[in-house]
């Protein structure tokens, strides 16, 4: 027995090293041919024998974890996770180049899709999901990178394209539905109405209402609605003369001979065959997709509809503490009795943009060296690949929507100075890397975005953290957070988390160090590294963050500061101003003084102090919240609060002036900070049970000033921002990704969870101003189409031919495919009996497609763009359609057990 | 599935069916369940799948620019789920003794059947259908109408027509749905309404001399019962017909009935594609929260 154990252990030491082995033998780089390429598909990977070992070894992974004995096979999956994923796939997606990290990307979707054992696919999926390399989630990570304009994103696209594919619970619970179920993102009576179906199609119609006003689809409507018509009235006759009336009516589809008859359903008789009847190929569709996922989420654990798991009690905890760390926060309770405060600026001073420019500069203090490697042999190859046109007004407006992403409406005429500033801010977050063009606006901004959107999952996790660790004594800070910062955020240590992505990039010497100072910042406490388990007990952890409550409009607003603090209380505020120096001193050394500075208030919580917390968000939700909190005026009403007079008119002639100001700023903030962490510190330890009732009271006040608001700044997650945003750049992108992202909005569309459903197809406008919705993002696209085509009026001519010619091949392969699976070579008869397809569709022969229009080459991907967004929206009204008569997946799979 | 097999009662239409009919509503319910995975290929297939295509290529015109050009195009899928979605309320409602299919010809008709289980029309089996304005939801509301003119205040002597709009004055979409029109038929064979009455004479019988009333109801019910067997007066495959008991035919789909619950699940395993992964512990929300969670450091 034991040699068998024995050799079990050698055989998993030696399957995981050898997985490592064979991987280390992987290129690093792939050689891409196209700029269409996503993903490695056999083809791609049977040209490469290391990449074919490896499979096959994975294989043989699946292979002994199945069939062996469940302690060998955790043992073994052990190996792999501690052998292969942590130390060689981690660091490999961390490596230098973009290249070198889409490269990674591709190999760990191809992974993912092989490997065909739960078991060891779980693990994999552990490593994405509760894996943090440097601090980092893996996941977080990665959601970032599909922000990037470059290969990488579309290949991390790929890669979410398989994840979301895999309908995984856990998967899902952290991309997308940790972020929805408190509801914030619905208003008062969204939420009471979840679960309701949108009986009259009403989702459909707004989404096909988004078709392009000229498109194909309109050209028959002149006699659309007499060849519509259906089914025999029913309404209009009395009982005596019913009976006879059906019969003259055709059976629907029982014999073919009756079709003829033209009150039987009949939407193919529109004009334009092609276009229509693809329609009804796409509710067949979705109605399969939808029973699939159905069948796919019954094993998931709750229903996802709004009270299962309910709204009020969920924490967004970070996911391992759950398991594996909540008995040493426990510990830590006892020993060290953490606590977390949460600070808020009133409202007065929402204006953080000072703040958020050093932030950002600090950012980029720390990042710009990384940010050099890592865009540097990009802008090399790829140059102008996706810079977008100066013609285009949607260009930059795009790329600021990145930036604005939840703002309701597209921020199309931003007054001139303050896209000064935002141009200022974007150059202060590059540093030294300042470079003009729009396209480097475009990647910076692009970048940007995707480092906020990493920052606020990351402090979605700390602060969950925080509340665990706080426990039972703490919770009416916990309550502060909850009503202030479910935001979706910039916080400081965010910011020096994602720096800390791009530190570790740049693999600099004084790795110590650098650790050192990230468990200062925070801490999260999940994962392996050991050595943070003692740092984390002798030092304190200052949590700063900074949340924005209308997170996407183009400025921040509010900050907020949770600082976590441990031993006691005098201790604490002594050890807290350590910390700041030694945080400041150990940083000081290789950061420009921005990253200085911002340190300074780093450790500084905001003064203004947390009563007023509900306000933040009280902020009135439909109130120009997007205007008034313009970069500019914030600035300004802030330095007014301090007593500082803002000088908005030359602010953005000369940073310099600016930074000043905000150091001075800084400067009044810390005085301020430092008294009120005091009154902070004693109110939470003295009266952890009043604020406790104080959290519901302030609760109630909140959500009755702001409509049911009970969790804060509404938001979505990162995930779901991110591809709304990358959607937006419809026109922009190329179709590629352009498909990737329709792909797996229709992946997501089909999932059955009411929570899920209502968010992408509610059509209706949102009370919720900082959320943006599926719809939001496309009627803003409309827009840009309208635009677009309006100065080019040979737009319509050419995307209706390239329309046709798509419609056309499509139904070519689906033609050719539907013989192909009958089994060779049948002749092209159309009065065959069985071939639904051959008989619903008249298929030209298979020679005579029509040629490809010829579109110029520069407007090749947006003729496209326009094609596939107006089937992307009859996609998504099928499955709007098919959803809201889709049986209840939870009763059904319920009453099963 | 031609007609129902599962409406078949035994021979005496009698006081005896009460057992049966109890036993029914209890499958009706289930029905729907198993059923709902075909139910729209039933009587409203998403593809017609035979049909023989109109191919009027019209050459690429002008645009037409209105809005309304899509809803002109795609009002009947509307129209067309919206009906779906009736149905599936109706179903989710799970409505005692009450049974509807929808046409095969049209969703715009619906046949159904009640079954009274106590009160002055206990035992009554009363089949009815049910005409959907073609503007639904934006119409008047649905009409029912009795196969036999039941003997009742509100029901039309003659057409065997409910009064329905008294209760639905006005149609209103979202609020108004077609199984209130179902529950509201039922209602009246509990509540008896002699206000403005449709059948002046059950109303006045009621008022003034209910023991007559009771028995002409009663004779009401006989009748409609003896003709329970009758062809169904709408020819249609989907319209409800009742036969005898006959164990050749009916035990085996009164088998699968209760065998019901196993039935899904092989669906399932059969037409499995993608088989969904959790590890989600219930009542948690953390990733891998189960026991048998990966190995973690």
């Amino acid at each position: 027995m034991n040699s068998v154990c024995v050799f079990v252990c050698v055989c998993g030491q030696v399957l995981a090293t050898g997985l490592s082995g064979l991987y280390s033998s992987l290129p690093t780089r792939l050689q891409v041919y196209s700029e269409d390429w996503h993903c490695l598909d056999p083809a791609d990977w049977q040209q490469v024998p290391a990449l074919v070992h490896f499979l096959h070894s994975l294989d043989f992974c699946s292979a002994v974890t199945k069939v062996a004995h469940p302690s060998i096979r955790s043992q073994l999956l052990g190996y792999i996770y501690d052998g292969f994923l942590v130390p060689v796939l981690a660091p490999a997606l961390h490596k230098l180049t973009v290249e070198e990290v889409m490269t990674t990307t591709a190999y760990l979707d191809l992974f993912l899709r092989s490997i065909s054992e739960p078991a060891l696919l779980q693990i994999f999926l552990s490593f994405i999901l509760l894996h943090t390399h440097d601090n980092v989630y893996i996941l977080d990570t990665l959601v970032s990178r599909v922000n990037t304009p470059f290969q990488l994103g579309t290949v991390s696209l790929a890669l979410f394209r398989t994840l979301i594919g895999l309908f995984c619970e856990d998967v899902m619970l952290q991309l997308v539905f940790r972020y929805l179920i408190p509801c914030s993102h619905l208003s008062r009576r969204q939420r009471r109405s979840l679960k309701q179906r949108d009986c009259y199609s009403s989702s459909a119609a707004s989404f096909l209402l988004l078709m392009p006003s000229w498109c194909p689809v309109y050209l028959h409507s002149t006699n659309a609605r007499s060849e519509h018509i259906h089914w025999p009235k029913g309404a209009g006759r009395n009982r005596q003369n019913t009976p006879e009336g059906p019969k003259k009516d055709a059976h629907l589809n029982s014999c073919p001979s009756d079709l003829s008859v033209s009150d039987s359903v009949g939407y193919c008789r529109a004009s334009d065959f092609l276009m229509d009847v693809n329609y009804l190929h796409y509710l067949w569709d979705a109605r399969h997709t939808i029973a699939n996922a159905q069948r796919a989420c019954r094993f998931w654990s709750a229903p996802y509809d709004g009270t299962d798991p309910p709204a009020q009690e969920f924490r967004p905890d970070t996911p391992g503490d759950d398991i594996e760390d909540e008995e040493e926060l426990i510990h830590r309770i006892k020993s060290d009795s953490i606590f977390s405060l949460v600070i808020t600026s009133p409202p007065s001073a929402l204006s953080p943009t000072p703040s958020s420019l050093e932030a950002v500069s600090n950012r980029a203090g720390r990042a710009s060296s990384a940010l050099e490697l890592e865009w540097d042999d990009i802008f090399a190859g790829q140059d102008l690949c996706l810079s977008p046109s100066p013609s285009l007004p949607n260009g930059s407006e795009a790329a600021e929507s990145g930036r604005s992403k939840l703002s309701p409406t597209p921020p199309q005429v931003l007054p001139l100075h303050i896209q000064e500033m935002q141009r200022t801010a974007t150059k202060l977050v590059h540093g030294s890397y300042v470079e003009e063009s729009e396209f480097l606006d475009d990647v910076q901004v692009y970048d940007l975005v995707a480092r906020k959107d990493a920052k606020s999952a990351v402090l979605e996790r700390m602060r969950a953290a925080n509340q665990k660790a706080s426990g039972s004594s703490s919770k009416g800070l916990h309550v502060g957070s909850t009503t202030s910062t479910v935001l979706t955020t910039t916080g400081k240590t965010v910011m020096e988390t994602v720096n800390s992505i791009m530190s570790t990039r740049r693999r600099s010497e004084d790795e110590g160090r650098d650790e050192r100072r990230k468990s200062t910042d925070y801490e999260i406490t999940t994962t392996s590294e050991g050595y943070r388990n003692d740092e984390a007990n002798n030092e304190l952890e200052t949590i700063l963050e900074r949340v924005e409550p209308p997170p996407f409009t183009n400025s921040f607003n509010v900050e907020n500061h949770i600082i976590t603090k441990s031993g006691d209380c005098d201790e604490e505020r002594l050890q807290l101003k350590q910390n700041s120096e030694n945080t400041t001193r150990q940083m000081g050394p290789n950061q420009n003084t921005q990253s200085d500075l911002c340190l300074d208030t780093n450790s500084l919580p905001n003064g203004h102090c947390e009563p007023q917390t509900p306000h933040v968000s009280a902020n009135p939700p439909g109130s120009k919240a997007t205007k008034n909190s313009s970069f500019l005026s914030q600035y300004c009403e802030l330095m007014h609060s301090l007593g500082v007079e803002p000088d908005c008119d030359d602010m953005d002639d000369h940073h310099e002036t600016f930074q000043r100001r905000v150091q001075a700023l800084r400067q009044k903030l810390k005085e301020e900070d430092e008294f009120s962490t005091d009154f902070l510190w004693e109110e939470a330890e003295e009266e952890g049970e009043t604020m406790e009732e104080e959290e519901e009271k302030e609760e109630e006040r909140s959500s009755s000033a702001n409509g049911g608001r009970r969790h804060g700044v509404p938001c979505t997650g990162p995930f779901i921002s991110v591809l709304l945003s990358r959607l937006e750049n419809l026109l922009e992108n190329s179709i590629s990704v352009n498909l990737l992202l329709t792909g797996i909005l229709v992946q997501l569309v089909s999932y059955p969870q009411p929570l899920l459903r209502s968010f992408l197809l509610s059509t209706e406008l949102h009370s919720q101003p900082s959320v943006r919705t599926l719809h939001q993002v496309l009627v803003s696209v409309h827009a840009q189409i309208e635009r677009y085509v309006e100065d080019r009026p040979d737009y319509p001519a050419l995307v209706t031919q390239a329309w046709r010619f798509l419609l056309a091949k499509d139904q070519d392969c689906k033609f050719r495919e539907c013989l192909e699976s009958q089994g060779g070579f049948i002749v092209l008869d159309p009065s065959l009996p069985n071939g639904s397809l051959k008989k619903a569709l008249p298929l030209p022969p298979l020679s005579v497609l029509p040629p490809c229009p010829s579109i110029p080459p520069h407007a090749k991907s947006r003729v496209f763009a326009i094609v596939l967004f107006a089937e992307f929206l009859k996609e998504l009204a099928a499955f709007a359609q098919e959803q809201s008569i889709a049986p209840d997946w939870w009763e059904e799979f319920e009453s099963r057990d | 599935m031609t007609s129902n097999p599962f409406w078949s009662m035994s021979a005496n239409p009698s006081r005896k069916q009460r057992p049966d009919n109890g036993e029914q509503s209890g499958h009706g319910e289930q029905r729907g369940s198993p059923a709902r995975p075909h139910f729209p290929k039933k009587h409203l297939p998403p593809i017609p799948k035979n049909t023989a295509p109109v191919t009027k290529h019209s050459p690429a015109g002008t645009p037409a620019q209105s809005a309304n050009g899509t809803h002109a195009s795609y009002g009947p899928f509307y129209l067309e789920y919206s009906l779906l979605a009736e149905f599936t309320l109706v179903i989710k409602q799970k409505l005692p003794g009450i049974y509807v299919q929808p046409s095969y010809k049209s969703a715009l008709m619906w046949f159904g059947v009640i079954f009274i289980r106590h009160g002055l029309y206990q035992d009554g089996v009363f089949k009815f259908t049910v005409y959907i304005p073609d503007n639904y939801p934006d119409g008047q509301c649905p009409k029912l109408v009795f196969d036999i003119p039941v003997f009742h205040p509100l029901v039309d002597p003659v057409s065997g027509e409910l009064d329905v709009r008294r209760a639905f004055t006005k149609w209103r979409r979202n609020h108004n749905h077609i199984w209130q029109v179902l529950m509201y038929a039922r209602t009246v064979f509990y509540k008896i309404n002699t206000a403005e009455p449709l059948n002046p004479e059950a109303a006045v019988l009621y008022e003034k001399d209910v023991q007559l009333f009771k028995s002409k109801v009663v004779d009401s019910v006989k009748l409609c019962n003896s003709h329970l067997f009758d062809q169904p007066k709408i020819d249609d495959p989907y319209a409800i017909s009742f036969s005898p008991w006959n164990p050749a035919v009916h035990e085996e789909a009164k088998e699968r009935m209760f065998a019901y619950k196993r039935r899904p699940e092989e669906q399932q395993h059969k037409g499995m594609q993608v088989s969904g992964l959790s590890w989600v512990k219930p009542g948690s929300t953390q990733p891998f929260s189960k026991d048998d969670s990966p190995p973690q450091n």
